[in-house]
């Protein structure tokens, strides 16, 4: 597999496809970020800030790695998060993204 | 360090610097090595912007001169640089407007009264303000300063009532460690299984709970709010559905703050995606009299980059130094050869 791709749902629920190249090291925030979404990312992806917050729609069939104790506390610590919430700078891009398909809360929207 | 502000008097200055981040702080020493004074005024309650607020014990490895610093070190050592030109500050201060004199300058006021007549405005303001995160909750406006507080600013204020504290980061646990000596009763619910944050603060708040002071909801939210004019009651729901009324006389979701760009919006700059376009001759707005300098500018090939706003500051005070001494031949000087002149 040389890219991978994943789809981000607009706010009117139609989906973008990104297609991403494998071999880059690169977190999915920065890839969002590349394709001129809003997001601020304020801490440029130490996992402090959360406004990098992506909500993932299908867990049940990607295979995510699992967020650690940083990404957790700031989730947690978070007055709207749901389980499926994620952040993207802690999501790196590799094939157990593929397929991903998510969407980004209205409040992380710059 | 000079705080003032809150105050029904005029603070008079050359530069009103807005934000007192990184790039405001060292906007002061190149403001001062041109005779210029500098008043900064923060919404945040201390100096050093997102790097204080944020992440102070994070090492920064891009600052010319520094192979590594703690963002902290940063700020503290911005400080002691700005020092010798004794700036003035006003903290826990959102700008709310810009009112141009008819001379040209200009007064920056507060949301709390606070008034600062500048001849010039440089508006550093990094990602706007640092404002608290809310929960969803339908008819929490209401209730705003009616019971609901998102920062504590006076602990007395709880003295023998009933609370809850939401959240489960160190505010809110530190603050239901401190109130849980002075409430009548005191909840905190936390949506998570457990506290990942400073393993002494969860302990305590453990040892509250088994101690029969402090009422402790894990796996939690709140999920509504009633009363009449004033808040009476919140709902608290834990994951398996249950649901828990519990009267109040406050509630204090304490989830931290994000940035907004607040009412800079409002002072007819010309915005572009949250941020303010300047000239990058000298990171002037447009407006006379008013630059950008920092995170919250944007021009062609801008890099969010603390030593990019440390050039930018730098160029503004040269051109800012001209337009408040229009007849004043201006020399580079450098501190090599001329030392640091203080005033």
């Amino acid at each position: 597999m040389e890219s991978i791709k994943v789809f981000v749902q607009n706010q009117d629920t139609s989906e973008t496809e990104i297609e991403i190249p494998l071999g880059i090291s690169m977190s999915l925030m920065e890839i969002l970020k590349g394709e001129g979404y809003p997001i601020e990312a304020i801490c440029g992806g130490m996992a402090l800030c959360a406004t990098c917050r992506v909500e993932v729609l299908n867990s049940d069939e990607v295979d995510l790695n699992e967020a650690n104790d940083s990404e957790l506390d700031i989730l947690e610590s978070l007055p709207y998060t749901s389980d499926n919430c994620r952040l993207s700078c802690q999501l790196h891009i590799s094939e157990n993204l593929h397929n991903l398909k998510f969407k980004l809360p209205e409040e992380v929207l710059a | 360090m000079n705080i003032v502000g809150k105050q029904n008097y005029m603070i008079l200055t050359d530069i009103c610097i807005i934000g007192a981040g990184p790039v405001g702080l060292f906007a002061i020493f190149e403001a001062g090595l041109l005779k210029m004074r500098c008043h900064l005024i923060d919404y945040l309650p201390q100096v050093g912007g997102q790097l204080s607020e944020i992440y102070p014990k994070k090492p920064i490895y891009d600052i010319p001169g520094f192979p590594t610093v703690l963002a902290q070190e940063l700020v503290d050592n911005l400080m002691e640089q700005a020092a010798p030109f004794h700036p003035t500050f006003t903290l826990g201060e959102r700008v709310e407007t810009l009112e141009r004199q008819e001379d040209g300058s200009i007064i920056v006021g507060g949301h709390e009264g606070t008034k600062i007549h500048a001849k010039v405005v440089c508006i550093a303001g990094g990602l706007g303000c640092f404002e608290p995160r809310k929960p969803d909750l339908s008819n929490l406006k209401s209730f705003e300063n009616n019971g609901v507080d998102y920062i504590v600013k006076d602990p007395e204020k709880y003295r023998g009532k009933k609370i809850v504290i939401s959240g489960g980061g160190d505010s809110a646990l530190d603050w239901a460690i401190f109130l849980a000596d002075v409430c009548d009763e005191i909840s905190l619910v936390h949506r998570g299984e457990m506290f990942r944050g400073a393993p002494d603060s969860a302990d305590k708040v453990k040892a509250l709970h088994e101690q029969g002071r402090l009422t402790l909801h894990l796996n939690s939210n709140v999920t509504g709010l009633a009363g009449g004019d004033q808040l009476s009651a919140v709902t608290i729901t834990n994951k398996a559905g249950d649901i828990t009324d519990v009267e109040v006389d406050h509630f204090l979701p304490l989830f931290g703050l994000s940035p907004k760009l607040g009412p800079i919006a409002n002072w007819g700059l010309n915005i572009d995606k949250n941020a303010i376009n300047v000239d990058t001759t000298d990171y002037s707005t447009g407006v006379p009299g008013i630059y950008a300098i920092g995170d919250i500018n944007n021009y062609p090939g801008k890099l969010k980059l603390i030593l990019c706003g440390f050039h930018e500051a730098a160029l503004m005070c040269q051109s800012a130094f001209k337009l408040i001494n229009p007849d004043a031949k201006f020399t580079l000087k450098y501190t090599t050869v001329n030392g640091i002149q203080s005033f």
